[in-house]
């Protein structure tokens, strides 16, 4: 990525600004200026077999169009039609495509390309990857930026005496240029004879030829070194090369770099391919071998230290190489062989490299590269000079298409363990992997094919569609601590690699949040926080790009431990009822341009989660209550509520008209009832706890039951069951008085039992009450008829009813009989009539 | 159908209308002067304008005029409004002038006919030289009164043909919960065992809603072919 604004500046906040931000939360950032941005790179070929992909990658949510300008050699400009790029769109054209759709001239083959775009800076990428896939040849570059000089540095190696070099010198500007270069050749600096760019020129330096101008015998380019300056302001000239050796299928990027622009003596790079690489992608008998050149641009002798961080098996090894010791201009390569040898056998994950040198800042640079003759497979890890005060991220464009391998990879280049945030961005969705940590010096890699294809859920739970060709990944400090980054497409059937590694200011700001937001809940339990820290960013709207789980990384505490306890893994303790709230925080920071700087800024996230603390409360009882019409008889029931903890108040009540309550106050309710239920359950009774300002309330249903009908159970007849006698304290079933002065023989008893059933359809027993049983009798009538039947009365909801007849005349032998309508009420509700007729043989009774 | 409303001042008043000896409690103003809100009677029988009464606590019995079987009664209807229990027996028994009312043991109200109490005919005025019963259920105590009042049980025999008693026994399964009591009189009439019995409703059952204090109602029907000349039933009210 470019930058056209350039100044960024990282700042971390005093601990009033930590303050203000706790209590006010996030600033609003304002969205960056838009502004019009050149990008320039420096030379395409569609020549001969070369061809060249233009990676154009709009880190934007809104459209792009972007406007491309071809140069040739010579200056000649061909503009090409302008580009449109949806939101978070990557496309790669062609370059010869695109050449013959305008019908180009050859001289257009070869130049260089100017990149014009209006918007937010930095927030657009562009990579051009030079190759010959015939021959396993490829290069890339990227626009370069950031230029504090007119100095330009870079050096080759070869590994034998048939690789060569090009160096292509672009003019940038409408303005000629004119330009030195000078070749440190074993220590040497030998200038060049005086270049002279037309506006917009771009010229191609022959390795060879250039050596054989200077004078310099050599078995093919040996290594060297180039220093070149102009006339011309920082940017006006930008350049890049490569060393090649077609027949071997090398080509190694040849960087140059302003050495103005390094912030420190120390290089770093990520990526590298170290021996035997676990990735499965590789063949079996692939052995990388580094290739690591250095350059003492400055005229002191130096030293360079050269630590190889690398990891296998997951854990994280260091090995420092022989110290490099060069003299003033010298080009040295690094001894690998030791490491390489103690690596045989090992597969290896990742590997960085970390080059400290004893010079001033940008007086040493390198390149480096690893090898492998079996794929063949040349790989380039580029050397940059991180500044840690630059919130930088990267948006890389990547394809899965044909047989590209896309892998990023992630160097921690501080001294303590960071993180860092990626983010897949494709057409119609996003992909959150779980938060990238890193130890201090690891290199991680994350493979998007492997990803897509291992169907592998991100934090949401979403999975990368498994036809995914294009998108971007985005990716964001998430410390203070800023890695290095960049994407390696490994083309495994053409054998070459491109490198991207736009770098990216991404606004990101940050809101700790609580799941669940409050917590409601009884004394005497438990429930966990789970704590998830949400990044903003205006790259991508519509709500949090990535949520990470944080919660056992929040500090805890509650405002009153006597209400509520949490612990350090937020397990919230429901101590007593009443209301209080917890504080939540963790550490973050907040990158934003401020309107004329890219900053970032420390500051606590802070969450107070309200917690109320509900007392408990359980009710027992019947679910049924009688209805009585007359004065004897269960019509009521009681409810007991046991609210916990103990000392509350309670209060109850109803919705219904059906029943009426009395102690509404008192843990134990009496309902009574009004009138009959209409429907099963229609009657709400309510009861709230209230302990320390905090209240439960339990609901539930009854049902008023009317005693409306009897089923019979059983009937049976003993024929000698009573006994009639003169006279007796109790009329009982088994034993009366009879009808006359004396007497002492016995009666037929008949039993019949009855269930008392409820109104409803089909009808219920009612069972469980201490309910009224009445009967009564009509005058009696008959033949035998002198006084109204015996009667009784009874409580419960199964009624007995005998019946027996005591009389002289049936005793002698003779005949009569007693009728009369019988008529049985239950709690004042008549549910049965009976027509009873008594006779000597028996009873007969029939119901209605 | 009759239709019977009533609102009472001091409903929470109504239990402790009743004597309750047990808890030395004695009501001194008498149950006939506690206000009624409102009460309205329409075609109501003497006891469905009594039963109101009753439902609200207040023990009453009632000596029903003789009817022959079938016989209509007389209905009565009105409203009144902030009146005493008095203000409407007075009511009543100007509305059907064959009965007065009094007030018996300890709050208890008996309505019963005018010459009731007066005729040697009726069974209530029968003497009762020994009452006694031990453990006795409250409830069939009243409806039983015919056999355990050895007096009441042995005219009834001599008067009766004999032809049969016929029985009906109807119990219920909870019947060990209803109250019972023992009770020991001598030389009382009938009225005034049933009023005894009534009383001690109030006094074992203070405080039970599913027992309360209970009342009684003496029919007579007329029959003239019954030696007795008609058939007495007791019932609780």
């Amino acid at each position: 990525m470019s930058s056209a604004s350039g100044f960024i500046l990282r700042i971390l906040a005093t601990p009033t600004l930590m303050i203000f931000f706790a209590l006010y939360g996030f600033a609003q950032t304002s969205t960056p200026p838009s502004v019009l941005n050149v990008l320039s790179l420096p030379y395409y070929s569609v020549r001969g077999t070369w061809d060249s992909t233009l990676t154009l990658n709009n880190g934007l949510t809104d459209p792009l169009t972007v406007s491309a300008k071809l140069f040739a050699l010579d200056g000649s400009p061909l503009s090409l039609p302008d580009f449109s790029l949806a939101p978070n769109q990557n496309i790669a054209p062609r370059l010869s495509t695109l050449l013959n759709q305008v019908g180009a001239d050859p001289k257009f083959w070869e130049g260089s390309i100017e990149l014009r775009y209006t918007g937010i800076a930095m927030r657009f990428g562009a990579q051009l990857t030079v190759f010959d896939s015939s021959r396993s040849l490829s290069y890339d570059m990227e626009p370069p930026m950031e230029f504090k000089s007119t100095i330009l540095e870079g050096l080759w190696w070869s590994a034998d005496s048939y690789t060569s070099a090009q160096v292509m010198l672009c003019n940038t500007t409408d303005q000629a240029l004119n330009v030195q270069l000078k070749v440190e050749w074993q220590s040497i600096v030998i200038p060049a004879p005086p270049i002279h760019l037309v506006p917009r020129q771009t010229m191609v330096i022959d390795s060879n030829t250039l050596l054989s101008t200077l004078g310099i015998r050599t078995e093919g380019i040996g290594k060297g070194g180039l220093s070149i300056s102009h006339n011309g302001s920082p940017g006006a000239l930008i350049a890049h090369g490569v060393v090649l050796n077609p027949g071997g299928h090398f080509a190694s990027n040849l960087n140059f770099i302003d050495p103005a622009t390094q912030p420190s003596a120390v290089l770093e790079a990520t990526g590298l391919l170290l021996a035997h690489s676990s990735s499965p992608f590789f063949p079996l008998g692939s052995f990388f071998t580094p290739v690591l050149a250095l350059k003492n641009a400055s005229s002191i002798s130096q030293t360079a230290t050269v630590v190889v961080q690398y990891k296998t098996n997951g854990m994280v090894q260091v090995q420092t190489l022989p110290l490099i010791r060069l003299a003033p201009h010298e080009i040295q390569l690094a001894d690998f062989a030791a490491l390489l040898y103690s690596l045989r056998g090992t597969s290896v994950d990742t590997a960085g490299v970390k080059v400290t040198y004893s010079g001033i800042a940008g007086s040493l640079m390198g390149t480096l590269t690893s090898i492998d003759y079996y794929s063949p497979l040349v790989v380039d890890a580029p050397l940059v000079s991180p500044d840690p005060n630059m919130p930088m991220g990267g948006n890389y464009a990547f394809r899965l298409d044909r047989s590209l391998q896309p892998v990023i990879y992630w160097k921690n280049v501080s001294a303590r363990p960071t993180a860092l945030m990626a983010i897949i961005l494709y057409e119609g969705g996003r992909y959150t992997p779980p938060l990238v940590t890193l130890d201090i010096g690891e290199t991680v890699s994350m493979d998007i094919r492997q990803l897509r294809d291992n169907r592998t859920p991100d934090l949401q739970g979403r999975l990368l569609p498994s036809n995914l060709q294009s998108g971007q990944v985005l990716w964001i400090p998430h410390e203070k601590e800023i890695p290095i980054g960049r994407l390696v497409a490994f083309d495994m059937i053409a054998g070459t690699t491109s490198n991207f590694s736009c770098v990216n200011c991404t606004d990101d700001r940050s809101l700790l949040r609580c799941v669940p937001v409050s917590i409601v809940g009884n004394f005497g339990t438990s429930q966990q926080l789970t704590m998830y820290e949400d990044h903003y960013t205006s790259s991508i709207p519509n709500g949090p790009y990535a949520s990470y789980l944080v919660t056992n990384q929040c500090a805890y505490s509650s405002q009153n431990a006597s209400v509520a306890t949490v612990s350090t893994t937020g397990l919230v303790n429901l101590v007593s009822p009443g209301s209080t709230s917890l504080t939540v925080q963790i550490d973050g920071f907040e990158t934003r341009d401020d309107g004329f700087q890219w900053i970032t800024v420390a500051l606590l996230l802070i969450v107070n989660p309200p917690v109320d603390v509900d007392p408990t409360i359980s009710v027992s009882g019947p679910s049924t209550v009688p209805l009585r019409s007359g004065v004897i008889g269960q019509n009521n029931i009681n409810l007991t509520a046991v609210g916990s903890p103990p000392g509350g108040a309670y209060s109850w009540s109803t919705t219904s008209n059906k029943v009426s309550l009395t102690n509404t106050d008192q843990p134990q309710v009496t309902v009574t009832s009004v009138s009959a239920s209409t429907a099963q359950n229609d009657v709400i009774i309510l009861v709230t706890y209230t302990v320390n300002g905090r209240s439960v309330t339990w609901q539930g249903y009854l049902t008023v039951v009317k005693p409306t009908s009897l089923t019979l159970a059983s009937d049976s007849t003993n024929a000698n069951g009573h006994t009639c006698v003169t006279s007796t304290q109790t009329p009982t079933c088994e034993t009366s008085t009879c009808g006359g002065p004396t007497c002492n023989y016995t009666s037929y008893l008949r039993i019949l039992t009855y269930n008392v059933m409820d109104q409803f359809n089909p009808a219920q027993a009612i069972s469980g009450f201490t309910i009224d049983i009445q009967e009564s009798y009509t005058t009696p009538s008959g033949s035998c008829a002198s006084t109204p039947p015996i009667t009784g009365s009874g409580t419960g909801s199964i009624i007995t009813d005998c019946f027996y007849f005591c009389s002289s005349t049936c005793a002698s032998g003779g005949s009569c009989s007693v009728s009369s309508q019988q008529t049985i009420t239950v709690n004042g509700f008549q549910v049965r009539t009976n027509s009873v007729n008594w006779a000597c043989s028996g009873v007969t009774v029939t119901g209605q | 159908m009759s239709k019977v409303y009533i609102k009472i001042y001091r409903v929470a008043f109504l239990i402790a209308l009743t004597c309750s000896l047990s808890i030395g409690y004695t009501v001194e103003a008498g149950v006939i002067d506690f206000k009624i809100k409102s009460i309205a009677f329409e075609k109501a029988t003497m006891r469905e304008a009594l039963a109101v009464l009753r439902d609200y606590g207040i023990q009453v019995c009632l000596e029903r005029v003789p009817l022959h079987n079938g016989e209509e009664e007389t209905r009565i209807s009105g409203q009144l409004s902030n009146v005493r229990v008095k203000d409407i027996l007075e009511y009543l028994i100007h509305a059907d002038p064959r009965y007065t009312y009094e007030i018996a043991e300890c709050n208890i109200i008996n309505i019963y006919p005018k010459n009731s109490k007066n005729n040697p005919e009726d069974l209530l005025n029968i003497k009762i030289s020994e009452f006694e019963i031990r453990q006795y259920d409250l409830y069939n105590a009243i409806t039983h009164i015919a056999q355990i009042a050895p007096e009441l049980r042995a005219y009834l025999q001599k008067m009766l043909k004999p032809g049969g008693v016929p029985g009906s026994n109807i119990r219920g399964e909870m019947d060990s919960l209803r109250p019972k009591f023992s009770l020991k009189l001598t030389n009382l009439t009938v009225r005034d065992i049933l009023n005894k019995i009534a009383e001690q409703s109030s006094l074992i059952n203070s405080g039970n809603r599913d027992f309360p204090p209970i009342g009684w109602i003496y029919e007579f029907v007329i029959d003239e072919s019954s030696p007795l000349g008609g058939y007495p039933t007791w019932r609780i009210f």
